[in-house]
C-alpha cells in the first residue's frame, strides 16, 4: 500500500514536470518530449509498484511463461506474413489470471522481444500499449472469461487501438506534436496494419481461446493457482498428486 | 547427534481418502547417508518433500520430524531454507535463471547477502566443485549431467547441513550420474553433509550409504543399515532386486560386498581365473533387413559439424537392436532420420527395401516406422489419452486387444500429463502400435522407469521382435540392452561401431560393459547380466 | 569496443540517455548535425561496413520526409513553386529536413546502442534497481530456447504421426498448445524449485559482476556536465530556432555546439584510447 501511495505522489509530481520542461526546452517539440516522458514514468511507476509487491513464485513463473510464449508465437508464426499472436495470448492469460499479470505479461513481451528484434524508441510505446492490452483484459476478466464473442470484439478492438496507439507514436516522432491532418493521413495509410492486427487478434484469440481455457483452468484446478473460481480461494501452497 | 529424525509419521494428501504415508521411522545422524528405495507410487516422494518445509505437500500430517534437534515448525524461515537443501529429477523445472552464474547466485540472492558476499560464495563453490567451466555459459547449452551439477550446486550454494536428492540421476546416463555421485561423495565425504537420496537404480550409491529405508506402499517395510538390508534381501525378493550386481553375485557365495574389485577377487578367489575367450555367436548371414542406412551423413546447416558422419546400419526383422552411447552423442537424431523424420543431407535410408524419400505424405508412418520420441508425453496434444488413442485408430480389433494387453482401461480417461512415467510409456505405445508398424524405433525407452516398469517393457519388447517386427532402441542403458537386446552396437563420434550379437558385444567391451561382465570377465567370460552370473556361480565349479 | 566494456553498463546506458535525450526533440540544426555526424562516426566506428546499409536508410528517411512535409505544411515565405493551390515552401522543406534527421539520429543512435549493450548489460542495469523484474526477464530469456527445443520435439512427433510438413495456422497452432500446456505442467515444479532455495524470505538482493568505480563515475560525470550545460543552454534560450515564417538567423551558440558535439564524439575519445593501449601492450607479443 505505502509503495503504491509513494508512487501515486511521485507519478502526480513527475508529470506536470515533465510537461514544463518539455515546454521550457523544446518549444516546437514539447509534446513528444512529454509524451515519452510519461510513457516513461507510467513504466517506471508501475515496475516499481509490481518490484515491492510480494509475488508468490508461481505468479512468477506463470508471466515468465506466457512472454516467452508470446515471444515464441511471434517466432513459429513468422510464416504467416503480418500476423502475430502476440497480443491475443496477452489478453488470455490477463483474462484467467488478472491484470497486473496481464501488465507485466504486456510490458516483458515487447521488452524481451526486442532484444531478439532490436531495440529502439518504440520500446517503451510498444511496452506501454502490450501492457495495457493486458491490463484492460485482466479488468474485464469476468465478462470475457464467460462472452466469447465479447472477448473476439474486444480483442478486435484492442487490435485497432494498439495500431492507433503506435501511429500516434509514428506522428508525434515525426512531428513533434500531432498535426491532426497528417495524423489522418498515417492511419488511412496505415489502414491495412489497423486491420492486420484486427484480425490476426481476433482469428488468434479464437483459435487459443479453448486450448489456451483449458490449460488454464486445468492449472487452477489441479495446483489451485490463478483467479479462474473467484468462488475458490487460491490456496497459498500448492499441491502435487 | 542425530541431524534429523522422523516418529511415527503419517501423511494423507487433502484430496486422497487413504493414507500416503503409514507410520514410518527413522533418523540419519552426523554425515550419514540414507538411500530410501521403492516403487514408483510407493510414497517416496512425498516423504522427502516434507522434509523440507517449503515445499512440503499439502494435507494431514502425524508424527514429529525434528530437524537439527528441533522441531520442524520451530525452525526459522531463514534456518529451514539454510539447512536443508533439495534437489528433484528433472534438471529442467529446477532451473530458473538463463545462465549458470545467475543459476547459482538465485538462492544467496533470495536471502538478501550482499552482493560482493555472493560473488565471492559462489565462486568458492565453483572452484571447489570444478564447474569453472560451465559458470558463465547459458543453461541450454549444457548437457543433461551438467544440468543437474549445475542444480546440484544452486542449491548447495546456502551450506546446507542436510541434503535431500529426489532420483537425481533418473535422467542421466551412467557417465553423468557418475560425476554427480562423484561431487555427492565429497559434499558428504568433506564437509559432512547428511544426505537423503532416493534412486530407482541404487548401485552405483549402494557402496556409500550407511541405512536404507525401503517403503512400500506407504510403510517402511525396512529400515537399517546397508549390511543388515542384505541379509533381509536374501530372504524378500522385492529388497534382493535393488541389491547391485556386485552384491547379488556375492550373496550367492554367503558373503556381502559392495565393489566390483571386492566381488571380482572374490570370484577370482573361489573359482580360479580363466584364459577362456568370451564365445562367438555363429552369426549366420541374414538377408531379411527391414531397416538399413548407407554411408549417411547430417548436420544442422552447412556451415555446422556433422553430426552423424558416414552411419552404416541393418536391423533386421524379428530382432531388438540397441544403440548403445553416452547422452547428447546424436542417438536422437539418428533415430529421427532412421524414421524419416528428417532427411539427410547425404546418404540412403531404406525402408522395407524402399528408400525414404519415395513414400508420398504419411505412407511411410501407416503400417511401416513408427518412432517413440524421449520424451514420450510428446506424442500426446490431445486433452485425453483416449481421444489420442482415437486419432490413429484404425481397426477397432486391434484397438480392444491393445487395450486388454497393455490394460489401458483405466487409463484411456485421463489427461496424459497425469500419467505416471511407465503409465504414458504403455499409451505411447499402444498408439505407435495402433498403426501397426513393421519397425519400431524407441529412444531411450527405459529412461526414468523403475525396475518393474523397465522389466514389463523389455518384455514387451521382445514379444514385438518375435512377431517380426524389427524394434531398433537407442539407450544409455547398458543394463536394460544386455538384458533385452539381440544385437548391439556403440554409437560414438557420429555412427555405429561393432554391432554385434549382445552377449558378444559386451562380454568383449572392457570399459563400456554391464557390471556383471566387469565382474565375471576373468571367471566366466560369457555372463553378461546379473541372473547370467548368478546361474554361473551356482553351477560353477569352486576351486 | 573491449575498452567500453571496462565500465559498469550504467555508464553506456546514462551516455546513450544524454545524448538522446538532446538529439531527438530539438529543432535546432546545429545540434542535429553533431547528433548526426557523432553517431555516424560512431556506427562506422562499432560496425565497419555493416552500417552502409542503415545509413542509406536514414538518407532515404531524410529525403523522403524533407520532401513530403512542405505537402502537409504551407507555413513559410519563400515560396518555391505551388502544388494544386498551395505553396511548396523552402522552410517546410528544411523542417522536414530537420524532422528526418531526428529520426535518422534516433535510428543510428539506438543501432549503436544494440551493438555496444548486451542483454547481460540491461539486465545488470536493471538488476540493482529492480531485483525482481531482473529475475523475471531472467526468467523469460531461460524459457525462450527451452520452448523452441520443447517446440521442435513435439513437431517432429507429430511428423512422426504422419503429420504434413507444410506449415499451416492449424498444425502450428496445435503445437504452439501442446507446448504451452506440456510447459505449464512445470509451472508448479520450478516454484517449488525457487521456494526450496528460499525465494519470497527476504526482499532480493541482485549479484553483480563489478561494483561502481572511481572510473565509472568519472567516466558518467563528463557527459552528464556536458548534457546539464547543453539543457542550460537550451533553457537559457540562446538555442531557440524557428522555421516559420522565416528561418531564424540565430539560434548558433558556439560554447553550447561545443558543449553537444564534444558529448557526442565522447566514446571516440575511448576507442581511440584502446587502440593506442593495445598498440603499447605487451601482451601483443
Amino acid at each position: 500500500m505505502k509503495a503504491r501511495i509513494v508512487s501515486l505522489c511521485i507519478f502526480l509530481l513527475c508529470i506536470p514536470a515533465v510537461c514544463v520542461a518539455g515546454v521550457l526546452f523544446f518549444k516546437e517539440r514539447a509534446v513528444s518530449f512529454a509524451g515519452t516522458g510519461i510513457v516513461l514514468l507510467m513504466l517506471a511507476g508501475y515496475f516499481y509498484v509490481y518490484e515491492k509487491r510480494n509475488s508468490q513464485a508461481w505468479e512468477l513463473v506463470i508471466v515468465a511463461l506466457m512472454s516467452a510464449m508470446s515471444v515464441l508465437g511471434r517466432i513459429v508464426f513468422a510464416f504467416l506474413p503480418s500476423l502475430k499472436p502476440c497480443s491475443a495470448i496477452i489478453i488470455l492469460t490477463a483474462v484467467y489470471f488478472g491484470r497486473e499479470t496481464g501488465f507485466m505479461v504486456g510490458a516483458f513481451t515487447a521488452l524481451v522481444s526486442n532484444f531478439y528484434f532490436g531495440q529502439g524508441g518504440w520500446t517503451p510505446f510498444q511496452m506501454l500499449a502490450w501492457g495495457l492490452t493486458g491490463y484492460f483484459a485482466g479488468m474485464l476478466g469476468k465478462w470475457l472469461a464467460r462472452n466469447r464473442v465479447l472477448l473476439l470484439v474486444y480483442s478486435a478492438a484492442i487490435g485497432v487501438f494498439f495500431s492507433l496507439l503506435m501511429d500516434l507514436y509514428t506522428c508525434l516522432w515525426m512531428d513533434g506534436k500531432v498535426i491532426f491532418s497528417r495524423y489522418l493521413v498515417m492511419i488511412s495509410s496505415a489502414l491495412w496494419v489497423t486491420v492486420s492486427y484486427a484480425v490476426s487478434n481476433v482469428i488468434f484469440t479464437g483459435i487459443f481461446m479453448q486450448p489456451f481455457g483449458r490449460v488454464f483452468r486445468r492449472l487452477c484446478i489441479k495446483y489451485g493457482i490463478g483467479t479462474y473460481h473467484p468462488q475458490e480461494k487460491p490456496s497459498e501452497r500448492t499441491e502435487l498428486h | 547427534m542425530e541431524k534429523l529424525s522422523c516418529k511415527d509419521l503419517s501423511f494423507r494428501y487433502n484430496t486422497n481418502s487413504a493414507d500416503t504415508l503409514k507410520n514410518i521411522s527413522f533418523s540419519v545422524s552426523g554425515s550419514g547417508v540414507l538411500l530410501v528405495v521403492g516403487k514408483t507410487g510407493s510414497g517416496k516422494s512425498t516423504l522427502l518433500r516434507l522434509m523440507k518445509r517449503e515445499i512440503s505437500p499439502v494435507g494431514e500430517l502425524k508424527g514429529s520430524i525434528n530437524i537439527l534437534g528441533k522441531a520442524q515448525s520451530e525452525l526459522s524461515p531463514l534456518q529451514s531454507a539454510c539447512a536443508v537443501a533439495y534437489v528433484s529429477q528433472n534438471p529442467d523445472t529446477q532451473t530458473v535463471t538463463h545462465k549458470v552464474s545467475s543459476e547459482l547466485s538465485f538462492a544467496l540472492e533470495n536471502i538478501g547477502t550482499k552482493p560482493s558476499q555472493i560473488l565471492s560464495r559462489v565462486g568458492e563453490m565453483a572452484t571447489y566443485f570444478g564447474i569453472e567451466d560451465i559458470y558463465s555459459k547459458p543453461i541450454e547449452q549444457l548437457s543433461g549431467g551438467e544440468k543437474q551439477l549445475c542444480c546440484l550446486c544452486a542449491a548447495a550454494v546456502l551450506s546446507p547441513q542436510i541434503l535431500i536428492l529426489d532420483e537425481p540421476a533418473a535422467q542421466l546416463d551412467p557417465i553423468s550420474s557418475g560425476k554427480l555421485f562423484s561431487v555427492l561423495r565429497r559434499l558428504n565425504s568433506e564437509l559432512g553433509t547428511a544426505i537423503i537420496i532416493a534412486e530407482h537404480d541404487p548401485s552405483e550409491i549402494f557402496d556409500m550409504c550407511d541405512s536404507i529405508l525401503a517403503l512400500d506402499d506407504g510403510k517402511a517395510v525396512f529400515f537399517g543399515s546397508r549390511e543388515s538390508f542384505v541379509k533381509a534381501a536374501v530372504n524378500d525378493p522385492v529388497l534382493h532386486g535393488y541389491l547391485p550386481a556386485p552384491t547379488r553375485a556375492a550373496l550367492k557365495l554367503s558373503k556381502t560386498v559392495f565393489t566390483v574389485k571386492a566381488a571380482k577377487t572374490l570370484l577370482e578367489d573361489t573359482f580360479g581365473v580363466t584364459d577362456a575367450q568370451p564365445s562367438l555367436s555363429a552369426g549366420k548371414p541374414r538377408t531379411d533387413a527391414a531397416l538399413k542406412a548407407e554411408s549417411v551423413y547430417y548436420r544442422y546447416d552447412r556451415n555446422s559439424e556433422d553430426i552423424i558422419s558416414c552411419l552404416d546400419l541393418t536391423v533386421y526383422s524379428g530382432e531388438v537392436f540397441a544403440a548403445v552411447g553416452s547422452n547428447g552423442s546424436g542417438k536422437t537424431t539418428m533415430l529421427k532420420i532412421l524414421g524419416g523424420i528428417i532427411r539427410p543431407w547425404q546418404g540412403k535410408v531404406t525402408v522395407s527395401g524402399r528408400n525414404v524419400r519415395s513414400y508420398k505424405n504419411s505412407a511411410l508412418y501407416s503400417g511401416c516406422v513408427a518412432v517413440m520420441p524421449q520424451d514420450p508425453y510428446d506424442l500426446f496434444i490431445c486433452q485425453t489419452v483416449g481421444e489420442e488413442l482415437d486419432k490413429s485408430n484404425k481397426d477397432n480389433e486391434l484397438f480392444k486387444r491393445l487395450c486388454s494387453e497393455l490394460s489401458l482401461g483405466p487409463l484411456l480417461d485421463k489427461h496424459p500429463y497425469d500419467l505416471s512415467g511407465g503409465e504414458v510409456q504403455k499409451c505411447a505405445l499402444a498408439k505407435l502400435l495402433l498403426t501397426d508398424p513393421k519397425i519400431l524405433l524407441l529412444d531411450e525407452p527405459s529412461k526414468g522407469l523403475d525396475p518393474q516398469a523397465k522389466a514389463v517393457l523389455g518384455r514387451m519388447l521382445r514379444k514385438l521382435a518375435s512377431e517380426g517386427r524389427a524394434v531398433c532402441i537407442a539407450t544409455h542403458d547398458i543394463e536394460f540392452a544386455a538384458e533385452y537386446a539381440d544385437r548391439c552396437g556403440l554409437f560414438f563420434n557420429g555412427c555405429i561401431h561393432s554391432a554385434a550379437p549382445s552377449g558378444e558385444f559386451f562380454s568383449y567391451n572392457r570399459f563400456y560393459t554391464t557390471a556383471a561382465s566387469r565382474i565375471a570377465r576373468s571367471v566366466f567370460p560369457d555372463a553378461v547380466t546379473v541372473s547370467e552370473l548368478e546361474k554361473c556361480i551356482s553351477g560353477g565349479e569352486r576351486r | 569496443m573491449c575498452y567500453l566494456k571496462t565500465f559498469d553498463p550504467t555508464v553506456p546506458m546514462m551516455y546513450f540517455a544524454c545524448v538522446m535525450s538532446i538529439c531527438v526533440f530539438t529543432s535546432n540544426p546545429y545540434l542535429q548535425a553533431c547528433s548526426l555526424a557523432g553517431g555516424i562516426m560512431l556506427l562506422i566506428f562499432v560496425k565497419g561496413r555493416r552500417s552502409v546499409r542503415l545509413l542509406i536508410g536514414c538518407a532515404l528517411i531524410m529525403a523522403v520526409m524533407g520532401a513530403t512535409n512542405p505537402l502537409f505544411v504551407h507555413r513559410g515565405l519563400t515560396e518555391l513553386f505551388f502544388v494544386g493551390d498551395s505553396p511548396y515552401t523552402l522552410e517546410a522543406l528544411l523542417y522536414g529536413l530537420s524532422l528526418g534527421c531526428s529520426i535518422a539520429s534516433l535510428l543510428i543512435w539506438f543501432s549503436v546502442f544494440n551493438a555496444v549493450i548486451s542483454q547481460d548489460d540491461i539486465l545488470a542495469v536493471f538488476g540493482k534497481r529492480l531485483p525482481k523484474t531482473a529475475l523475471v526477464i531472467s526468467m523469460i530469456l531461460g524459457f525462450i530456447p527451452k520452448l523452441r527445443r520443447k517446440y521442435t520435439e513435439l513437431l517432429h512427433a507429430q511428423y512422426g504421426s504422419g503429420v504434413s510438413r507444410k506449415p499451416s495456422l492449424k498444425r502450428t497452432a496445435a503445437v504452439f498448445t501442446a507446448c504451452l500446456s506440456a510447459q505449464s505442467e512445470r509451472v508448479i515444479d520450478i516454484s517449488m524449485s525457487m521456494k526450496a532455495r528460499g525465494y519470497g524470505l527476504k526482499s532480493r538482493t541482485f549479484a553483480h559482476r563489478r561494483r561502481f568505480r572511481k572510473k565509472d563515475a568519472a567516466a558518467i560525470a563528463v557527459p552528464l556536465a556536458l548534457c546539464i550545460a547543453c539543457f542550460v543552454y537550451i533553457g537559457s534560450g540562446k538555442l531557440d530556432y524557428w522555421y516559420y515564417p522565416r528561418l531564424s538567423p540565430g539560434g548558433f551558440e558556439p560554447a553550447a555546439v561545443m558543449c553537444y558535439l564534444l558529448l557526442c564524439i565522447l566514446p571516440v575519445f575511448f576507442i581511440v584510447k584502446e587502440k593506442f593501449l593495445w598498440r603499447n601492450c605487451p601482451a601483443k607479443t
